[in-house]
């Protein structure tokens, strides 16, 4: 779209050719050198190719800006961007596919140059066209997807449309809004011995309530960014389905087996099914990249976050705490009891799924290492809802508090129900 | 960039006009500053959680970014075969703990491809039998002779499936017995599928050989023997083909079985099967984990930010700008939101337009540039020149950029405001009161603001009227706009947009997101209203007498010809008195902005040598 420096090159004296040349010409011999010094493999040399390859690349970019209706100033451009590619040391490899990315598109740039002016405008609106197909398919590809769809996507635009990171499908606050989660996590730290009232010695544990994001605490910059990184942070584990339709299967049926046992009267500890959800909406297995990759990153933040003396005796449980909004009737009060206002943080607005403990352990392929692991991948409450609920008969009895906080009763800790507001 | 082009052109021609005709930069320029100065907030912002969001140890762990941006399976459906049953992948279980005990009994079959073939030779004639039914049935035979142990196995197996006669599981007093004899007067249920009796004898022995190899290689523990045939026995045949397919062509070389396995239990694929894998994305994130270099490089990153905002060497500082931004985008999806996709997509379009043309340093030294070739050639700014310095000239490259960003606009919109019909809280309206009422993005942890929600809901047909505006309004306005932006229309509907985001960023808070959004309304803006803006009016004129034949005061008269955007300078013959620093940056609107420079000690002499130094003299 360049074209227009020529129209203006009698007012406007363009940069000197041999400006173009010289600048991409130091651009390439730094590229080129950098190359040069990769041959001679020695790491400690990785630096300043590093630093070769930046400026080298920043002066092949300046050169074709000089004059980019030039197909000689792109093709300059596409040799440095060339020597780029080997230029960047191999463990810099996404680097690398940069270069040759800018490589292609500088020879693309050249060649659409190159051809007449219709033609040019042909191939750019075959550009366009394709271009904004990916878009299309973009916003489509959410399920359902048609299989057509589908194959073009993934053949075709998948690797282009990530690379520049168009592959929103603009689906904003649809099907329906949905509620925020959050994220509540207990830390536990072992902390010496006690002995106990029965005489017998027991390991002694330090606990630690943690809640992500809270307001104002991570309301960092005036306009609320941090806050809301974090609360996408939370989202991404909200994703799961709620997959107990069916308990014909062997592990899902074992994992119902475990839950009712808590729900049954006497149990240690006691846990009831939630009363106001049903049974089958209760277990809400992550989606499975959250719960295999992102739940042990999450927990292994939050752990090397703590001083070092205590990452290795310390297991994090993780809650996701989905903050329900009212409905308008509880919330002026009209189907409340007494009529009385529904407050939007009272606790039971809250849906806390269990998510697992985590904690470092031995990795059983090399003793050496340790890694983050699920502690007990049987724990009978992993991925249930833990109820928080009115007490029975609704009304309320305790002068403390009106609603059992069974998040407690399973975390073995009194949560304070203030960290959320 | 006319809006209603002439009835009578082609669709050509049109479609020419509307992606080729050269348009005015101001916009673009405009778009740019606005965009820069957003971009450069948030990238502010990321400064206060840098190790915490990209850093070895971030909320995303170098470790698991790193795996998934090599290793992450991709693969693509036949394209032409109806038989979908051949894409079937091998799967082990997403439960962990049954995982554990699949990958465990993977891990610890026989190294040798003929030994190991012949130890799941018996799931391979299960998977490929044609009744699923009789399949599962198969399957579970090999978990019910595990549980009878290896002395009573073998007797069965001898006596019963080769001798072909049945065998019988009784439960008494909670234990399992097995019996040749039917037991009449008690539960029972026969031992070996009817259909599996019913084969020749030979296939029986053979089949009895099969179990046995089977049951020999299950794990020792009774429980993760069970998790290994419910897997297989939960699996469709599809499947079940697929992972018998997996274990008969394991490879041979440790290192490489080895690595197989390991990607296996970690993207649940077999990585011989995959299309592609890993991402190409780019980030330097990737590569750099060391606190204090993630700080430099972050404030370098600012800084090409800040120049790209000015606008200063705009076609690579666009470039270096996007790249960085991508950079941070890649290295963490788990904390983007809709204003990182926006920000994008500004940039992507920012940079190919060539944003810097208008409202820029670059545009400041064009015009100096101009002004000293002009007097270079005539000892004057001659007319051409001052039609260069008055509006930046139009070119293709900002009328593509604009046609982008509006083209993509309306495909945001429509598909926002069609997918929300899918839901139903979009017909009644409860979306809009969940969105309103949501205490984690809206006011609602003021309490002045609970209260008027809750005054405005205690009127139940205000409650009503306003859900149902607000749903309809703003699925209303999403659809429409795509089609009615390019009509007369035009105004009503962006200024409505504004209008939308305004409303949701005051409401739920995401400010930047809806700055965005509204910055990408700017597309729509004629450039004439924002040069209109921008543009002083009823400013004073000034003259400024130079003598052309300096080099030092012809020098000068360019950089204040550069600075001059009002038009506001009446260039003269050195004869004509020249104004002094100080009132150069009284009169000229656009030096005024930086009139605070002066107080610096010694830039006003700085400045006195450059731009007025016959007035020194």
């Amino acid at each position: 779209m360049d074209r227009d420096a020529t129209a203006i090159a009698d007012v406007l004296p363009p940069v000197e050719w041999s400006v173009v040349q010289r600048t991409a010409g130091a651009g390439s011999a730094l590229c080129a050198g950098a190359a040069v010094l990769g041959l001679l493999g020695v790491p400690e040399l990785n630096t300043p190719r590093l630093f070769a390859v930046f400026f080298g690349g920043i002066a092949g970019g300046l050169a074709v800006s000089f004059r980019p209706e030039l197909i000689r100033a792109w093709l300059l451009g596409a040799a440095v961007a060339f020597a780029g590619v080997f230029g960047t040391p191999a463990h810099w490899d996404s680097f690398r596919l940069l270069f040759a990315v800018l490589t292609g598109v500088a020879l693309l740039r050249a060649a659409l140059l190159a051809l007449p002016a219709a033609y040019r405008t042909a191939t750019v609106s075959v550009f366009l066209v394709v271009h904004f197909f990916g878009i299309l398919l973009a916003t489509t590809s959410p399920s359902p997807t048609p299989w057509m769809v589908d194959q073009l996507y993934r053949r075709a635009y998948e690797p282009y449309l990530q690379f520049i990171y168009l592959r929103n499908a603009y689906h904003f606050y649809s099907p329906e809004p949905g509620p925020a989660s959050l994220l509540v996590c207990l830390l536990k730290t072992e902390d010496g011995e006690e002995v106990g009232a029965d005489g017998i010695k027991r390991k002694k544990y330090r606990t630690e309530w943690l809640v992500t994001p809270r307001r104002p605490a991570d309301v960092r910059d005036p306009l609320g960014v941090t806050y809301f990184r974090r609360l996408s942070i939370t989202d991404q584990i909200a994703r799961g389905y709620p997959d107990m339709m069916s308990s014909e299967t062997f592990e899902k049926s074992e994992i119902r087996t475990r839950r009712m046992q808590l729900a049954l009267p006497g149990s240690n500890p006691h846990i009831p099914m939630h009363t106001r959800e049903p049974d089958y909406l209760e277990y809400r297995m992550p989606d499975v990249l959250a719960a295999r990759y992102l739940l042990p990153s999450y927990a292994q933040h939050i752990l090397m976050d703590l001083p070092e003396q205590d990452r290795g005796r310390t297991t994090i449980k993780i809650y996701r705490v989905e903050h329900r909004t009212l409905d308008v009737g509880s919330y002026i009060g009209i189907s409340n009891y007494g009529r009385k206002p529904g407050d939007p943080y009272y606790p039971t607005t809250y849906y806390p799924y269990f998510l697992g403990e985590f904690g470092f352990v031995k990795d059983p392929l090399d003793a050496k290492k340790v890694r983050i692991e699920l502690l007990d991948p049987q724990e009978p409450m992993l991925y249930w809802l833990i109820p928080i609920q009115e007490r029975p008969g609704g009304i309320p009895g305790d002068p403390k508090k009106d609603y059992i906080d069974y998040l407690s009763v399973h975390a073995g800790r009194e949560f304070d129900w203030s960290l959320l507001r | 960039m006319s809006m209603t082009p002439p009835n009578n052109r082609s669709f050509l021609q049109r479609w020419r006009e509307f992606w080729f005709a050269p348009g005015d930069p101001t916009t673009l320029g405009f778009i740019r500053i606005a965009t820069g100065l957003l971009v450069l907030y948030t990238h502010l912002a990321y400064s206060l959680d840098l190790q915490a969001f990209f850093g070895r140890f971030g909320w995303y762990g170098t470790e698991y970014i790193e795996r998934e941006r090599k290793e992450f399976p991709w693969f693509v459906p036949s394209f032409s075969n109806w038989d979908e049953s051949d894409d079937a992948q091998v799967r082990v279980p997403d439960y962990p703990n049954r995982r554990a005990a699949v990958i465990q009994f993977i891990r610890n079959l026989p190294r040798g491809e003929s030994e190991r073939r012949r130890s799941v030779a018996f799931l391979g004639k299960a998977a490929d039998e044609d009744n699923p039914y009789y399949s599962r049935l198969s399957l579970n035979l090999a978990y019910r002779l595990y549980g009878a142990g290896d002395l009573q196995r073998e007797t069965i197996l001898v006596q019963g499936l080769a001798a072909g006669k049945q065998w019988y599981m009784v439960e008494s007093g909670g234990k399992v017995e097995y019996r040749l004899e039917k037991p009449e007067d008690q539960k029972h249920e026969a031992i070996f599928p009817d259909a599996m009796m019913a084969t020749p004898p030979d296939v029986r022995a053979a089949l009895a050989d099969d179990l046995r190899a089977f049951v020999a290689v299950l794990p020792k523990d009774s429980t993760a023997a069970q998790y290994v045939i419910a897997h297989v026995v939960e699996l469709d045949q599809a499947h079940r083909k697929s992972f018998v397919r997996f274990l008969n062509t394991l490879p041979s070389d440790e290192a490489e079985r080895a690595k197989l396995i390991d990607y296996l239990e970690y993207w649940n694929n077999d990585e011989r099967q995959m299309s592609r894998r890993g991402h190409p994305i780019v980030s330097v994130w990737f590569h750099v984990t060391d606190p204090r270099t993630m700080a430099a490089i972050h404030g370098a990153i600012l800084v090409i930010i800040a120049l790209f905002t000015i606008g200063f060497c705009t076609r690579v500082t666009s470039v270096l700008t996007w790249l960085a931004v991508l950079g941070y985008i890649h290295r963490t999806n788990q904390i983007l939101f809709g204003m990182d996709t926006m920000m994008n997509i500004l940039l992507i379009y920012l940079m190919i337009g060539n944003s810097g043309a208008a409202l820029s340093v670059d545009r400041l030294i064009a015009r100096y540039r101009a002004a000293r070739a002009s007097i270079r050639r005539c000892g004057a700014i001659d007319d051409r020149t001052r039609a260069f310095l008055a509006d930046a000239p139009p070119t293709a490259g900002a009328n593509f950029g604009i046609r982008l960003i509006q083209v993509h606009f309306c495909f945001i919109y429509m598909a926002a405001g069609l997918s929300k019909l899918k839901g139903a809280g979009w017909w009644n309206g409860t979306a809009f009161w969940d969105v309103m009422i949501n205490p984690e993005f809206t006011l609602m942890k003021y309490p002045w603001f609970e209260e008027f929600v809750r005054a405005i809901a205690n009127v139940k047909p205000l409650y009503h009227a306003i859900t149902m505006f607000g749903v309809w309004f703003t699925w209303g306005l999403e659809i429409s706009f795509p089609f009615l932006v390019w009509t007369r229309l035009r105004p009503i509907m962006v200024w409505m947009g504004v209008l939308l985001h305004a409303g949701i960023g005051i409401l739920m808070g995401l400010n930047i997101f809806e700055l965005l959004m509204m910055t990408m309304l700017l597309a729509y803006f004629p450039a004439g209203v924002i040069r209109d803006r921008l543009r002083g009016s009823g400013t004073p004129k000034i003259g400024y007498g130079f003598d052309p034949n300096n080099p030092e005061q012809a020098r000068a008269a360019a950089a204040v010809a550069a600075v001059d955007v009002d038009g506001q300078v009446n260039f003269e013959g050195s004869q004509k008195p020249q104004p002094d620093v100080k009132s150069l940056f009284g009169s000229l609107r656009f030096l005024g902005a930086f009139r605070v420079l002066l107080w610096v000690p010694g830039v006003s002499g700085f400045l006195a040598k450059r731009l007025a130094p016959a007035a020194k003299a």
